[in-house]
C-alpha cells in the first residue's frame, strides 16, 4: 500500500500546484496553456480521489496532504508551462516507481497513471522521450 | 489488493541485470554492456510534500537476478518490438510523408531494444513479414495499430513480470509508445 500512498502524496501535490498554475494562467491571453493546466487538475483531483477510496477499500489509511506545499517558479507564462513539465515528470516518476513496488492490480494502476502523465507531458509541450517516468534508462 | 509474486528460482549470474554505484549497467548473456545515465544525473531532489524515488536499477537488489520467466518475457517483447520497428522503418521508406512518424518511432524502438537486447540474450531479431500498403493512409494505420498492439504488449508484459524494476521499465516502454500514439491523435491503451 505504501507504494500507492506514495502516488496519492504525489497527487496531492499536484492538484495544489496544478491549482496555483491554473490561477496563474489566462485563459483568454494563453489557451494553449490554460487548457492543459485545467485538464491536469482535473485529472489529478479524479485520480486522489480515486486512489484514496481504493486504500480506504483495502482497509490502508490514506496519505493526508500537507498543510501547503512550496510552489514552482510562476512569474511568467514560460515559467508557469516549465514548471508544469517538472511536476509531471515528478509525477511520472512517482508512478513508475509504483509500478517496481506494486503487482496485480495495484500496479496496473500504477501503470495506467503514467500512461496518463505521460500523454499530459505532451499536451503540456514537453517533447516524447523513450523512457518516460525512468529516465535514467536513457 | 494482489501482493508481490512468491519468489522462484533465480537464474545464473549469466544473464544478470546490474544496477552499480555509478548508474545502472546491463549485462546480457552475450556479455553486452550498456552504460545508462548515473540517476544522479537526471534526478533532483523532490520539492517539500512529494515522495522521494530511490534511483532504481534493473533488477531487484534483493535478488540481483531475473527470473527464467522474466528472461524469457524479455526475449519475447524484444522479438515483438523489433517486428514494429521493422515495419516502421519499412513503411518510412515506402511513404515520404510518414518519414517523420516513422523516425520517432525506430528511435524509440532502438533505445528500447537495446535494453532488453542483454536480458533476451541477443540483439538480433527477426523482422515483421508483408508488404507495406501502396497507399499512405493503409500503410499509416497498419503502423500505428502494430504499435498499439505491441503497446498494449508491453503493458501486459509489465503487469506480468516478476521483478518489479523490469516491469517498471517494460511500463515507461509502454508509456513511450503511448506517447507517439498520442501525437498522431491516436490511443492504444486505456489508461
Amino acid at each position: 500500500m505504501s507504494d500507492l500512498n506514495d502516488i496519492l502524496a504525489a497527487e496531492h501535490a499536484a492538484v495544489y500546484e496544478y491549482g496555483a498554475l491554473a490561477a496563474r494562467t489566462s485563459w483568454s491571453g494563453q489557451p494553449g496553456l490554460a487548457a492543459p493546466l485545467a485538464a491536469g487538475f482535473a485529472a489529478h483531483r479524479e485520480r486522489r480521489d480515486d486512489l484514496t477510496a481504493l486504500l480506504r477499500q483495502a482497509g490502508a489509511e490514506p496519505a493526508a496532504a500537507e498543510a501547503a506545499y512550496r510552489l514552482p517558479p510562476m512569474g511568467t507564462p514560460r515559467q508557469v508551462r516549465a514548471s508544469a513539465i517538472a511536476l509531471e515528470n515528478r509525477y511520472a516518476e512517482v508512478c513508475a516507481a509504483a509500478v517496481a513496488g506494486t503487482s496485480g492490480a495495484d500496479r496496473e494502476w500504477a501503470l495506467g497513471a503514467l500512461i496518463d502523465s505521460a500523454r499530459r507531458l505532451l499536451d503540456l509541450g514537453a517533447p516524447a522521450v523513450p523512457w518516460p517516468g525512468a529516465p535514467e534508462l536513457g | 489488493m494482489s501482493h508481490p509474486p512468491a519468489p522462484g528460482p533465480r537464474l545464473s549470474r549469466r544473464t544478470t541485470l546490474l544496477a552499480g554505484a555509478s548508474g545502472a549497467l546491463l549485462t546480457g548473456a552475450c556479455g553486452v554492456e550498456l552504460p545508462r545515465r548515473p540517476a544522479a544525473e537526471v534526478a533532483t531532489p523532490p520539492p517539500s510534500g512529494w515522495p522521494a524515488t530511490p534511483p532504481s536499477s534493473l533488477v531487484s537488489p534483493a535478488t540481483g537476478e531475473l527470473r527464467p520467466e522474466d528472461l524469457a518475457l524479455a526475449a519475447e517483447l524484444a522479438t515483438a518490438i523489433s517486428g514494429v520497428r521493422d515495419l516502421a522503418r519499412r513503411t518510412g521508406r515506402k511513404h515520404r510523408e510518414l518519414r517523420g512518424l516513422s523516425a520517432g518511432l525506430v528511435e524509440v524502438h532502438d533505445a528500447h531494444l537495446a535494453l532488453l537486447a542483454g536480458a533476451g540474450g541477443g540483439s538480433s531479431f527477426p523482422g515483421t513479414p508483408g508488404s507495406i500498403a501502396a497507399r499512405r493512409v493503409p500503410a499509416r494505420n497498419r503502423l500505428l495499430g502494430a504499435e498499439a498492439d505491441l503497446s498494449a504488449a508491453l503493458r501486459a508484459g509489465s503487469v506480468q513480470s516478476y521483478d518489479g524494476p523490469l516491469a517498471r521499465a517494460l511500463a515507461s516502454m509502454s508509456a513511450a509508445v503511448e506517447q507517439q500514439l498520442w501525437r498522431q491523435g491516436r490511443t492504444g491503451a486505456t489508461a
